[in-house]
């Protein structure tokens, strides 16, 4: 088997006050092969949201080894970590968090103005992306002017545009009632599914806990549990945590 | 990318339209300034560089220890020529001693700008002709040039050429030529120029120079590419070898361009300016801009907060550090680019009020030329990505993270409150200037001059008023408003009728001001006599043999021990007057002997009595029309007169005024922004506080406390910089107000006041507001 997209060997993170360090991963080892969705489940304050957005490459670990697509995440500088996150990864968030002052269609398009596509294939795309989730009608619209469902949509399209490898979402049907998270959850699938884009899903709620092939389950900074699609299991084992 | 920056950065602000218009209103209002003071330093920059030759035409200068003149001796200008082949043309030029009167037939008319000149005067300063001959106007002795503005004035649309004027009712002139109106940037602006006299013409003629004698300027054009040192080089040698007695001046070339800005003359032929003037304009342009600055910082990062979220999505979506620094830079350069077409508005409605305050022609054609488009779009550039700067990389450095939770980051900044320190400084140092400039002028207006200057007219007598002096003079008396009538030239305006020369031989230390004058005169300036009499009629001798001089004469002419009964040029001393101001309080007394000239003078002073302005002049005008009934009668008050001499002094007082007033409003809306930062950043705490029982005036002042600091800090900086500042600008009078507390303590309670307005008003709300919603938004 080839190397995993993504692996996690003994990730410490710790937040360090004048006093005292309070760790909020402990430790965490996770390898995600390409073109797998998991979910990753856990109370509040387990530690998920950081942990993503370690893996989004958007915070460094206090310690311990990361390599993605096969780069020595840790070893990197800052510029190549971000150039790497630009092309590889992309968010969706809770909160939309659509900029305001941006058209749909130009909130699509702005990871790919990042990215520096030049203007005639970001039209292209971002085309392609709005008709692909039924927004082209929205296209010259403020984000103020969609329904918070409509407004993940774009949140998604927006991910998509830049053709990532790994897709991070954030609890992205925690704001929305649930037929539309389920729209929201569908387009995650589609993506996974049609596009190959290896997904990582955090959420709070049981509904929506199923919806990838396997579950990452966190308890104060740990791995507690790990369900595989094929019913493997590695059960705060020895293998997941120190 | 750019264009996309652009929109981006404009739906940001209008959707934040308070912010934005805070912003673009104070850097509008700096950069408004800032063009005004642009166009004025241009203009000031400009002098003299009109004339084709600008580059090597020069004056003669002449150095001594402690003086530098610009009057040079009789023969030099032929010397020159003769022993320096560098020199190409040489003219020499000299101004009349105050106002000179020219007369078409027997109107009047005085003229301020009046030289004499050398017939080679436009080889120097190539003035376009209209009419005459440019190369033999003014070859022969009696001929005049006149500015196509006077010769209107004096001749209507008639044809000027040929006709005969009389020059200060003594010199008959023919005019020869009329050439076009100099420029309001020359240093000498000529609106009538005389041919050489025979007399003066017979003494230059003189082989020899004269070197006991300094009379008119010496100005050069040298040949183009030569060298002005090897000028200089003959001068000293001339010198070296010269007979010249005692004297030790030595002579050198002066840029014509430089002498507005840069003359150290003490004898100019007409005021100039002084770059300093031009760095202290300068400087408060900067200022304003600085304060306009900091507001923007101040007010962006008050908006850090706000605009966190955005920079964290942006930097999740893959922009680096500096694709986020370019987009807040951006959007201050845009801000100040929307500032920028209201700044020109802006300008050019002040224009003209600012024109009329300072005497100058500007206007905004200096903004369109190359050099001024590039200035423009310098300064908003400059400006944009000064005042952008700081609150880009404070965005830009935020961690994502946080960032995208809202978190704005740093909670207080040291640079922040040095700026904040630095404009409260600027307002300060601006308002303090106000103050002086205002208390000197009014130390000035009240300064007591040795003569009454309230309550008198005078104006100019033509022939038909003088011809029958005694009658006109009687009849205007007739009128129970006017109180005295004489005539000679008025005390306060620097006229004289002539000067006695120093004469250390016969014991006279100093030069002495000559003035003639008619019968009560001493009584209608108001002159206080210390000793001995005025002059009159009753006592047949004065008006051949008696003179009356001020106490500062007396001691110029060594006989101040008992000066009654001394003769002075030939006169007896029976009366001695406290000293006068003749000139402007930059000049010190000088000594005047008051000669005697009853009747016939030509300027007429009429004291009026308190409260009798208007029937007193009412009667004057029916008197006037009963002597010269097709004259218009225009008097001018003594008082207004002597403002004007002031008038430098109060521009700069109300340019001083204009500008502290904007630089502090400019800097109390960011001291708002500043506030409202500090208030929303604390609205926790200042509800925990209020739960805790904390009073309102409590509260205030732990809001406002720290804004009272910096206004402190800003006050132990810029008093003692004002202070070094003022008495570097008073010194320039030779008298002078003291610089006292007082008006430190009325800019520091300027400044505490709007400091205390701003933040109090805003602390007193936040006070005010529910705690409980405060508490639940955390």
């Amino acid at each position: 088997m080839s190397d995993p997209l993504l692996s996690l060997r003994d990730i410490v993170y710790a937040y360090r006050s004048r006093r005292r360090t309070e760790a909020v991963l402990h430790g965490v080892d996770l390898d995600v092969e390409a073109g797998a969705f998991v979910t990753l489940v856990g109370p509040s304050g387990s530690g998920k949201t950081t942990l993503l957005n370690v893996v989004g490459l958007l915070d460094r670990p206090t310690s311990g080894t990361h390599r993605f697509a096969g780069h020595d995440v840790g070893a990197m500088k800052d510029r190549e970590r971000a150039a790497l996150a630009r092309e590889a990864v992309a968010f969706v968030f809770q909160a939309y968090h659509l900029l305001d002052d941006l058209t749909v269609a130009e909130n699509v398009a702005e990871p790919l103005r990042y990215q520096k596509v030049p203007a005639s294939e970001r039209e292209a795309r971002v085309d392609q992306v709005l008709s692909r989730f039924g927004l082209e009608a929205k296209a010259d619209r403020f984000p103020a002017e969609l329904s918070g469902g409509q407004q993940q949509l774009v949140g998604v399209a927006r991910a998509l545009a830049g053709r990532p490898r790994l897709l991070l979402a954030d609890e992205p049907t925690g704001n929305l009632h649930s037929s539309q998270g389920e729209t929201v959850m569908e387009a995650l699938r589609e993506l996974n599914e049609a596009d190959g884009v290896t997904v990582i899903h955090v959420t709070h709620s049981e509904r929506w806990a199923d919806y990838g092939g396997r579950t990452v389950e966190m308890l104060d900074g740990r791995i507690v549990a790990d369900t595989r699609p094929d019913g493997s299991a590695s059960v705060d084992g020895s293998a997941s945590v120190r | 990318m750019l264009l996309h920056y652009l929109t981006v950065a404009v739906r940001s602000l209008r959707r934040d339209g308070v912010y934005a218009a805070l912003n673009v209103v104070g850097l509008a209002v700096a950069l408004a300034a800032c063009i005004v003071i642009g166009l004025f330093v241009r203009h000031e920059r400009s002098y003299d560089r009109f004339f084709p030759n600008a580059d090597r035409a020069y004056r003669v200068i002449q150095a001594s220890a402690d003086d530098a003149i610009v009057t040079s001796p009789p023969g030099l200008a032929q010397a020159m020529e003769a022993v320096a082949p560098e020199v190409e043309h040489a003219a020499v030029v000299g101004t009349y001693p105050g106002e000179t009167l020219f007369q078409r037939g027997t109107e009047p008319v005085f003229v301020d700008d009046a030289f004499w000149a050398s017939g080679t005067f436009f080889d120097v300063f190539p003035y376009r002709l209209v009419h005459g001959d440019r190369q033999s106007a003014l070859d022969r002795p009696g001929s005049v040039v006149v500015t196509e503005s006077l010769a209107r004035r004096l001749f209507g649309e008639e044809d000027p050429m040929g006709r005969t004027l009389v020059q200060d009712a003594s010199a008959e002139l023919t005019v020869t030529g009329v050439m076009e109106d100099p420029p309001t940037n020359a240093h000498i602006r000529p609106r009538a120029l005389v041919s050489m006299s025979q007399d003066r013409r017979e003494w230059y003629a003189t082989s020899a120079i004269d070197w006991d004698f300094n009379d008119g300027s010496l100005y050069l054009s040298l040949v183009p590419g030569s060298d002005p040192a090897g000028v200089n080089r003959a001068l000293a040698r001339l010198v070296a070898t010269a007979e010249r007695g005692d004297a030790t001046s030595t002579f050198a070339l002066q840029p014509v361009p430089e002498i507005h800005l840069h003359s150290t003359s003490s004898n100019e032929l007409k005021p100039q300016s002084d770059v300093r003037y031009l760095v202290l304009f300068s400087i408060i342009g900067a200022l304003i801009l600085l304060i306009a600055g900091v507001n923007y910082v101040n007010l962006a990062t008050a908006r850090t907060a706000r605009r966190a979220r955005e920079v964290g999505v942006r930097r999740a979506l893959g922009a680096g550090q500096g694709q986020i620094r370019r987009q807040f830079i951006g959007e201050a350069v845009v801000l100040c680019g929307l500032a920028l077409p209201l700044a020109v508005g802006l300008a050019a409605l002040a224009l003209p009020g600012v024109n009329r305050i300072a005497g100058l022609e500007l206007t905004l054609a200096g903004l369109v030329d190359g050099p001024g488009v590039v200035a423009l779009l310098g300064l908003v550039l400059v400006v944009g990505v000064g005042a952008g700067l700081y609150p880009a990389v404070v965005l830009a450095r935020l961690r994502p993270v946080r960032a995208i939770r809202g978190d704005g980051g740093a909670r207080r900044s040291r640079l922040r409150a040095g700026l904040t320190t630095a404009q409260l400084a600027a307002a300060i140092l601006l308002v303090v200037g106000t103050l002086v400039v205002q208390g000197q002028l009014d130390y000035v207006r009240s300064f007591r001059l040795g003569f009454e200057e309230a309550h008198v007219v005078t104006f100019a007598m033509p022939e038909e008023v003088r011809d029958q002096y005694a009658a006109f003079k009687q009849e205007a008396l007739r009128s129970p408003a006017v109180a005295a009538v004489s005539s000679g030239p008025p005390m306060g305006k620097g006229r004289k009728t002539m000067v006695f020369p120093a004469n250390p031989e016969e014991g006279q230390t100093a030069p002495v001001t000559g003035m003639r004058v008619d019968e009560g005169y001493i009584e209608t300036m108001g002159l206080t006599i210390v000793a001995g009499r005025t002059f009159s009629s009753a006592f047949p001798t004065d008006s051949a043999q008696a003179v009356v001089i001020t106490e500062s004469a007396a001691r110029a002419f060594g006989i101040a021990g008992d000066p009654l009964g001394e003769e002075v040029e030939d006169r007896t001393v029976v009366g001695v007057v406290q000293d006068v101001h003749n000139a402007s309080l930059h000049d010190a007394v000088e000594p005047i002997v008051l000669v005697p000239q009853f009747g016939h003078n030509w300027t007429a002073i009429v004291r009026l009595r308190p409260g009798g302005a208007d029937a007193g002049l009412a009667d004057l005008e029916r008197t006037w029309k009963a002597f010269a009934p097709e004259r218009p009668f225009v008097p001018t008050f003594l008082e207004d007169d002597l403002e004007a001499q002031y008038r430098s002094e109060e521009r700069l007082a109300r340019v001083f005024g204009l500008f502290s007033g904007l630089a502090l409003s400019i800097a109390a809306l960011g001291l708002f922004g500043l506030v409202a930062h500090a208030v929303q950043q604390r609205a926790k705490e200042i509800s925990v506080r209020k739960v805790l029982g904390a009073t309102t005036a409590a509260l205030v002042r732990l809001v406002s406390g720290e804004f009272v600091g910096l206004a402190a800090a800003a006050l132990a900086v810029a008093v003692p910089l004002s202070l070094i500042l003022s008495r570097r600008w008073l010194s320039t009078f030779a008298f002078h107000m003291d610089v006292g507390a007082g008006i430190f303590v009325l800019a520091a309670a300027t400044v505490l006041a709007v400091v205390l307005l701003t933040a109090g008003v805003q602390a007193y709300r936040a006070a005010h507001a529910d705690p409980v919603r405060a508490l639940r938004s955390e």
